[in-house]
């Protein structure tokens, strides 16, 4: 009897911290929940990982589409290029320009900004109408960075061969952040907050 | 806002450019380096026998947008700053085991095909993403106050 007394007095405040332990982070979690950043970032990541597998299972079923979408960015990337030059050539998905060809490939198409812009839209605490605006337009801005950010690459690639490393990874990874980062904060700094304003009271 | 949301983005391309030349120069073989020596350990207890390095190393440049994100947030306190920025370097490394991991798995079972890279797409798009991520929450307070200035209704989330 008294060795299971003392058993228990043992166990007591063992439990009992244990039992603190849980509810502080029970309360941490309800603080963090409470804050609308985290709460985004926590919808950022679920939304981002169900694009990323989504895009993932769809293309490896509907893979012409993706090839489609490369084969466009070639023609439209040719089409500007052509306005530029007349020794401009596209075929399939590959742009030569004046000499210096490029392929087109999934990476290139703008795939990943879209994607990961999508998820931040998404997670945006506002109406569905607004994500939807922010998606309407958001996506096809993110295409047309793309478009140019090729562009630019194309034509560092022919006359400065010698920074054209550093301007793919640059343009390709470093911006990246900043093409999603600045669209999103467009998106709601214009559509979000826009209709949030209060009016004026009359004096 | 319109002012600083320009300046930031400026300040964003002034400090990005030379610290992006300063990785492509040299940064990323001597990061590999370090990389190799210290993530040896984590990927025998993984079992990853083989770093796909070609496959993975233009995606370890994300250190570079996410200090130079951390570097020019105003409102930080100096404390949060630096010990964000230390925390998050620490989360993109292990990010980039993670990577390192998913592309040994994509290219031992899937080779160089389609299904390597859609197997490998969802951990590029996580690590792509990490700077963003990492950014709104430590700078959650300035997001909240400055950036988002959230005023619509919690219900409103989907």
């Amino acid at each position: 009897m008294a060795r299971k007394q003392r058993v228990g007095r043992r166990k007591g405040p063992d439990r009992k911290s244990a039992e603190d332990k849980s509810l502080s982070l029970i309360a941490w979690v309800k603080r963090a929940w409470a804050n609308a950043a985290y709460r985004f970032v926590f919808f950022f990541l679920v939304y981002l990982g169900m694009t990323a597998v989504a895009y993932s299972i769809l293309t490896g079923r509907f893979f012409g589409v993706v090839e489609a979408m490369m084969t466009v960015t070639a023609q439209i990337e040719g089409f500007i290029l052509g306005l530029l030059s007349s020794n401009v050539s596209v075929s399939g998905q590959s742009v030569t320009f004046l000499g210096f060809p490029v392929r087109i490939i999934e990476e290139c198409t703008g795939i990943y900004e879209i994607l990961i812009f999508i998820a931040a839209v998404m997670a945006f605490p506002t109406t569905l109408k607004k994500k939807g605006v922010g998606l309407a337009l958001g996506v096809p801005l993110m295409y047309l960075f793309n478009i140019v950010r090729i562009l630019v690459l194309i034509i560092v690639g022919r006359y400065y061969y010698s920074i054209f490393d550093f301007m793919h990874l640059y343009f390709w990874q470093v911006t990246l952040i900043l093409m999603i980062t600045s669209v999103w904060v467009l998106w709601i700094l214009k559509v979000v907050n826009r209709e949030e304003a209060v009016p004026a009271p009359d004096a | 806002m319109k002012k600083r949301f320009l300046l930031l983005t400026l300040e964003f391309l002034a400090i990005t450019v030379p610290l992006g030349w300063v990785w492509i120069e040299w940064g990323r073989t001597f990061y590999l380096k370090v990389f190799v020596e210290l993530a040896t350990p984590i990927f025998i207890v993984l079992g990853v026998t083989e770093l796909k390095a070609q496959l993975v190393i233009d995606h370890f440049i994300n250190y570079v947008p996410f200090l130079v994100l951390m570097v020019i947030t105003p409102t930080l306190t100096v404390r949060r700053r630096a010990v964000g920025t230390a925390i998050g370097f620490v989360i993109i490394f292990l990010g980039h085991i993670l990577l390192a991991s998913v592309a040994f798995v994509a290219s031992s079972k899937y080779g160089e095909s389609q299904e390597a890279f859609n197997t490998l797409f969802p951990a590029f798009l996580f690590n792509d993403s990490l700077p963003f991520i990492l950014w709104a929450i430590i700078s959650a307070g300035y997001l909240k106050r400055v950036v988002v200035g959230v005023r619509g209704p919690r219900s409103s989330q989907s």
